[in-house]
């Protein structure tokens, strides 16, 4: 039997009744959760502080504190807590800057089953990428990769009613090196643009704030390891297919905003191979050559020799960011996306399993990989498999453009 | 490929000498007929002015077209009014004409006929010198050896100046020009005997020689044992040091390139001569890794040993599509897959195994390019 406690802080008493019927409903059968409610933020903190907590739930309206603040403090007292926030109102101000501090953002309205799915994936996922041995080996870099300041103001300005196009340029443009770095992305040949975008105001114009806080993050992210040495690798050609991922991770989903994250995460993908390089340089170098010729996939390679996967590093890491959890989620599982379902999961998982796919094929296609490296098997639990034949078109049409 | 400047009056030979420095080729001026028309047969490539005195020109043009066969290359340089006179050059048998002012790019793109040109006459030489030398390759173990053995049957003619290199008389006469340089140099007669396993290392220079016209390098490795390293260098200095050792070597190399200079250009093949660079041990066999041909031998005094290696390739490089990669390909650049990780390093050498997996491992339409071997 393995005890669970989730700590609920807010002043509507209705919420920490609701969450303890249904973590009694979904629980897997050895656990036994106990919920804790705190009327106050500062009750809360004390309570965090005598006991190991799974699971804290905040309201984002709070007594002396508000929400994100409050679940900012969890974040560094408690970096081993799951962090959720329910929104009461449609303030998409309040939104956003919850975003930026808790794994999930949730509205009353929505289904028990929902609720309950969304806590046990969300603690799941935390706990894959949080392992000791992930936190260990990011916190041994030397320098953590900062935080994406731009991505989030962005995200803050777009939360905004009155922002416009030149509001949201002026943000990036404010970074002379990342608007640059953002520019020769979008004009790259991979990312297949039939015209040349010259300023970032043109760029958010033709592809929307969604995809261009995408490239935003991307562009931070080759920034920081650009100036490492990466023997073995190339990092302009691992930007080259980064793109390639996001753009066919793109094409598979048909709906909005589920296709913008999808690009999101495969432009981050396998952001974790960067962590391995430079914490783990000869160890990495060993890894490539390995993988090159052994029949182990990569991952499976990177755990023999370091104990950890370059996705679940990838995956911590933009947890730490406060990166959306289906992105953070589909870099985490991109390798082992069973691990994602739960014993009844009925939660959209289309992001994960377009990234994963995308991935997979596209490795099949141009690199040999075995077929067996795509999971068909989470296709069919995830409700797509119907959809691979088309997928698989797609992928072989990307691998014969340009090279 | 050194071109002959012929300008009788002077007065443009300067513009048209930095024209040919700008399009990285040597240039040789000369303002009397006399010299033009020795150097016109020797040098195969021609650059006459038709500014001043063009009767001069004229008559030289019609001298080198009557005397030789068509292989001489003359290129007249005029200024751009000088439309009867260019006809004059062309009745009188030039190959072309460029008019001044012009760019090193323009001037250099007249001249590429020259270099077909010349390449045939090479070839030609090389035959010739192989014909008359015979066809044995060379043996370390008998550099000295009469080589009269016969021609071997149905061989191709070199489809290359790599080729052509390599088939010299100069090329295979290596192991003697060394042995020879060697023995000066060490004050005792050596004898080049076959170089035998992994030899061990403990002090290496190589030293490159470069023909840039045809991007051809020759790679010289030199390298001996600690024990054969105090022995030579005892003899020569009276007195042993690792600076010594190093002086020792580092001169030897120096001596066998100059001595590869002056075989290949005998063939007309001209090299430069860089400096001899200190290589760690372990780089002695990789210094020639990219090379096509390698030539290995060891010169031998009783039990003292100086390990050489000479090896040969073109630094053009060719691409080659993923299915069409095979054994014995070198690999010119590190090669990546589609997801930027390294596969193989440049300098590889594609053995049947190594061949089949980057075939598996790379795109169909991923190009991989690889050291030209002249075929």
């Amino acid at each position: 039997m393995t005890s669970k406690r989730l700590v609920f802080v807010g002043p509507t008493e209705g919420h920490a009744t609701r969450l303890r019927r249904v973590l009694r409903a979904t629980a897997r059968g050895s656990d036994e959760w106990t919920v804790v409610r705190c009327s106050d933020p500062q009750q809360a903190l004390d309570e965090l502080s005598q006991a190991p907590t799974d699971v804290v739930v905040s309201e984002l309206e709070l007594a002396g504190m508000d929400g994100p603040t409050f679940l900012e403090k969890v974040k560094r007292m408690n970096p081993s807590s799951v962090r959720l926030a329910i929104t009461q109102s449609g303030d998409a101000r309040q939104g956003v800057a919850a975003i930026q501090s808790a794994q999930q953002v949730l509205r009353p309205s929505c289904s028990d089953e929902f609720l309950g799915e969304m806590i046990h994936r969300t603690e799941r996922l935390h706990r894959f990428v949080g392992n000791e041995t992930v936190r260990s080996v990011v916190g041994g870099l030397d320098r953590l990769p900062s935080v994406p300041k731009t991505y989030w103001a962005l995200m803050r300005a777009a939360g905004r009613p009155k922002t416009s196009i030149a509001d949201l340029a002026r943000i990036v443009e404010s970074d002379p090196a990342m608007s640059a770095k953002v520019l020769h992305l979008i004009n790259s040949a991979f990312f297949g643009l039939a015209r040349r975008v010259t300023s970032i105001h043109q760029a958010v114009s033709l592809l929307g704030i969604d995809l261009l806080k995408g490239l935003v993050l991307s562009a931070h992210v080759f920034a920081t390891f650009e100036e490492v040495k990466l023997p073995g690798f190339s990092l302009d050609l691992f930007q080259e297919y980064s793109i390639r991922i996001a753009n066919l991770a793109k094409r598979f989903i048909t709906t909005s905003p589920e296709r913008e994250a999808a690009f999101t995460a495969g432009l981050v993908h396998d952001l974790g191979k960067l962590v391995v390089a430079i914490r783990f340089p000869e160890q990495f170098a060993r890894i490539t050559r390995r993988a090159s010729t052994a029949p182990m996939p990569y991952h499976e390679v990177e755990r023999a020799h370091i104990a950890a996967t370059h996705a679940e590093l990838g995956g911590y890491l933009l947890g730490v960011w406060g990166l959306p959890f289906e992105i953070v989620e589909a870099v985490g599982y991109h390798h082992e996306p069973m691990l994602a379902l739960g014993p009844n999961s009925n939660t959209d998982l289309s992001i994960l399993a377009a990234v994963h796919t995308a991935d997979s094929l596209f490795g099949i296609v141009t690199c040999g990989e075995p077929e067996e490296r795509l999971d068909r098997i989470f296709l069919e639990r995830a409700g797509l498999l119907q959809h691979l034949p088309e997928w698989r078109r797609l992928t072989e049409e990307e691998a014969a453009r340009i090279h | 490929m050194t071109v002959l400047v012929f300008d009788p009056s002077g007065s443009s030979a300067p513009q048209l000498s930095d024209l040919l420095k700008q399009a990285h080729r040597e240039a040789r001026a000369t303002s009397d007929e006399v010299e033009a028309r020795r150097l016109a047969q020797l040098l195969g490539v021609v650059v006459i002015a038709l500014t001043d005195q063009v009767s001069k020109s004229i008559d030289l043009i019609r001298h080198v077209r009557e005397t030789e066969s068509g292989s001489v290359y003359l290129l007249v340089a005029a200024p751009a009014n000088a439309e009867a006179q260019v006809e004059l050059a062309y009745e009188a048998g030039c190959d072309c004409d460029v008019r001044l002012p012009t760019t090193a790019s323009a001037f250099n793109a007249r001249l590429l006929p020259a270099d077909r040109r010349q390449l045939s006459r090479v070839s030609q030489t090389a035959r010739s010198a192989v014909r008359a030398n015979g066809a044995r390759p060379l043996t370390p173990a008998t550099p000295g050896a009469a080589t009269t053995a016969a021609m071997p049957a149905a061989r191709p003619a070199p489809s290359s100046i790599l080729e052509v290199v390599v088939r010299s008389a100069a090329w295979r006469g290596m192991g003697a020009d060394l042995q020879r340089v060697a023995s000066t140099f060490l004050t005792v007669n050596c004898n080049a005997v076959r170089l035998e396993g992994e030899p061990d290392i403990a002090l290496a220079r190589g030293i490159v020689l470069a023909n840039v016209d045809q991007q051809l390098e020759v790679r010289v490795a030199l390298a001996t044992d600690a024990k054969s390293a105090r022995t030579f260098t005892t003899h020569l200095f009276g007195e042993d040091s690792s600076d010594l050792e190093a002086d020792m070597l580092g001169e030897l190399a120096n001596m066998a390139m100059g001595a590869l200079k002056a075989a290949f250009a005998k063939e007309s093949v001209p090299f430069t001569g860089g400096l001899p660079e200190a290589l760690p041990p372990n780089r002695f066999l990789q210094f020639n890794a990219q090379c096509v041909h390698v030539e290995q031998f060891a010169l031998a005094v009783h039990d003292a040993r100086i390990f050489v290696r000479v090896g040969i390739h073109s630094k053009r490089n060719v691409l080659v599509g993923a299915p069409a990669l095979q054994e014995g390909m070198v690999l010119a650049k590190d090669v990546f897959n589609a997801k930027g990780m390294l596969l193989l390093t440049a300098g590889t050498r594609l053995s049947a195994t190594s061949a089949d997996r980057l075939r598996q491992a790379l795109a169909r339409t991923q190009s991989v390019e690889v050291a030209w071997r002249g075929q």
